[in-house]
């Protein structure tokens, strides 16, 4: 993907905030982490929850961005894998189930976004919890 | 009818019949049936009007007589060896629903009976009577049975209603799961190009072409999950009507295939099939069919692999389209149940789908008078084979064999 030079209002250096996505559909790793570059922040995508933490485990992510239901491994999965590696990595879980925010809270991540979001909710949930390292 | 004693003449018991009379007096009218059986031939010494009416007797033709010369069928039942016990013993019996079989007229019937038998002493304190009081329960137990088959049956509807709910419920959360994921990347691509658009007055056109191929794809697929939704309700309804023609079923594979590429990037798709392949179908709902079959097999092997197609006309009458991939499978106690409308084989892990697709075009491919099975071959994977009728169906001549 082709990063889009910030323009944004917010302050602080995004590039720094290394954010992984994690959804198996190709169209939201697309679009979503289209909205993402384009704040500047630097994007990784998996497409489910084994690809993730292969990605983790090479390159320490400040945010971690997760759907919930994927194949192979789902969200559950991968934070209970995370936990097992004693990895402490803010996530924002995202998902179009409507118990979102209960699964978020059952993973323990630090928020909740129902899909369909509006970009800015995105942009506001990512500046809040994607603290540069 | 008056209550009768009978044998009052009898010295050592006419004492006793004076004092009874005044009791038995009282029963006669009573809704429960009282008899006085004497000696161990059980002879009915009283009985009321209510114990002379269930044993179908007339008074007169009772008393004085052994009870099991007037109820022949007695012998053998519990009743009878109960009354022996009663005389020997002195210990009284007391039965709930106690089941006697009687014959009324010529027919046997099993009534049931609330019952005590009680000896009664003379004044050497030898039983020689058993009293019995009982009361005729057969209504009331067949009202309770009645009741408790009927409590069993609104349990059984109530829960098969809950069930359904439940199922409808499901059915919500998934389908408004199923729709929102194809919003979630319209909404997304088009406010990340309005955003670009704000920001610096114009967007790459190859950025916006991939945007929009998107965005596009997106509303197809949305499209088309409506189309299902719809499709299940009108299938239900028994509206689902075709729209058959003669069709070359080639290009209707390609767009399908194409579609599900779009969808992927770790999947190659091999299509093995002659160059024409003739047959009577729904264009539409056949293409249905193969994409609802395609994107199934790249849904579920996450892994990637090879999705083969393969499409052949085994005999004029039949075309057969198999869609075979290297994902997952289905393992074998799935196969009965897999295309039952909301039926879902990955309940937890992967989630994704209504449980509407595969029963959807199970209905389609038997509406074209054609069937949809599914295998898992031994390489693993899935393989779902679609046939419809062929050309011979379609009246096309002969003189164009598929190789």
């Amino acid at each position: 993907m082709n990063a889009i030079a910030p323009t944004s209002i917010y302050p602080g250096p995004r590039a720094a905030c290394h954010i992984l996505l994690v959804d198996d559909d190709l169209a939201v790793l697309t679009t979503v982490g289209g909205l993402l570059e384009q704040e500047g922040y630097d994007v990784a995508t998996a497409i489910n929850g084994s690809e993730a933490l292969e990605l983790l485990l090479g390159h320490r992510p400040q945010l971690v961005i997760l759907d919930m239901r994927m194949p192979i491994m789902n969200g559950w999965d991968f934070a209970r894998a995370l936990k097992a590696r004693g990895i402490e990595v803010p996530t924002l879980v995202m998902s179009a189930n409507g118990n979102a925010a209960r699964w978020s809270a059952e993973i323990g991540a630090g928020g909740a976004l129902a899909k369909p979001f509006e970009a800015d909710e995105l942009i506001r949930q990512t500046e809040r919890l994607c603290l540069p390292a | 009818m008056a209550l009768v004693i009978a044998d009052g003449d009898r010295p050592e018991v006419s004492r006793a019949h004076s004092a009874l009379s005044h009791l038995v007096k009282v029963f006669e009218p009573a809704p429960i049936a009282l008899c006085i059986l004497r000696g161990p031939e059980h002879v009915v010494e009283v009985a009321n009007e209510r114990q002379c009416r269930i044993w179908g007797r007339a008074a007169a033709d009772v008393l004085g007589r052994p009870l099991l010369e007037i109820l022949p069928e007695l012998h053998g039942q519990a009743l009878a060896e109960r009354l022996v016990d009663v005389l020997t013993s002195g210990e009284p019996f007391v039965a709930t629903e106690l089941p006697v079989e009687l014959v009324r007229g010529s027919q046997k019937a099993t009534a049931y009976f609330d019952m005590a038998c009680t000896p009664l002493r003379d004044p050497s304190d030898v039983v020689t009577d058993v009293i019995v009081v009982a009361v005729d329960v057969t209504d009331q137990l067949a009202a309770r049975q009645r009741a408790e088959v009927l409590a069993e049956e609104n349990a059984r509807l109530y829960q098969g209603a809950l069930e359904m709910l439940r199922l409808r419920e499901e059915f919500l959360a998934m389908a408004s799961h199923e729709l929102r994921s194809p919003i979630t990347s319209m909404r997304a691509g088009t406010q990340l190009v309005l955003r670009e658009l704000d920001r610096h007055g114009h967007v790459e056109p190859e950025k916006l072409r991939r945007l929009l191929t998107i965005v596009d794809a997106q509303a197809g697929k949305l499209t088309r999950l409506i189309t299902l939704m719809l499709d299940s309700s009108r299938l239900e309804a028994r509206k689902l009507v075709l729209d058959l023609e003669e069709v070359d079923l080639m290009p209707l594979i390609q767009t399908a295939v194409d579609r599900a590429r779009a969808d992927t990037t770790r999947h190659t798709f091999a299509i093995d099939a002659p160059a024409t392949l003739t047959a009577l179908v729904d264009s539409m709902r056949i293409e249905q069919v193969l994409t609802n079959l395609l994107t199934n097999a790249v849904k579920f092997s996450p892994q990637g692999g090879t999705i083969t197609v393969t499409a052949a006309a085994p005999d004029a009458a039949t075309v057969a389209i198999a869609v075979t991939d290297q994902g997952i499978g289905i393992s074998p106690e799935h196969h009965a149940h897999i295309f039952e409308r909301l039926y879902q084989v990955h309940p937890d892990g992967h989630g994704t789908g209504m449980g509407l697709g595969l029963f959807i075009s199970h209905e389609i491919a038997a509406l074209h008078g054609g069937e949809l099975q599914v295998e898992s071959p031994p390489a693993g994977g899935a393989r779902f084979v679609l046939t419809v009728p062929g050309r011979a169906a379609a009246g096309v001549a002969e003189e164009a064999p598929t190789p």
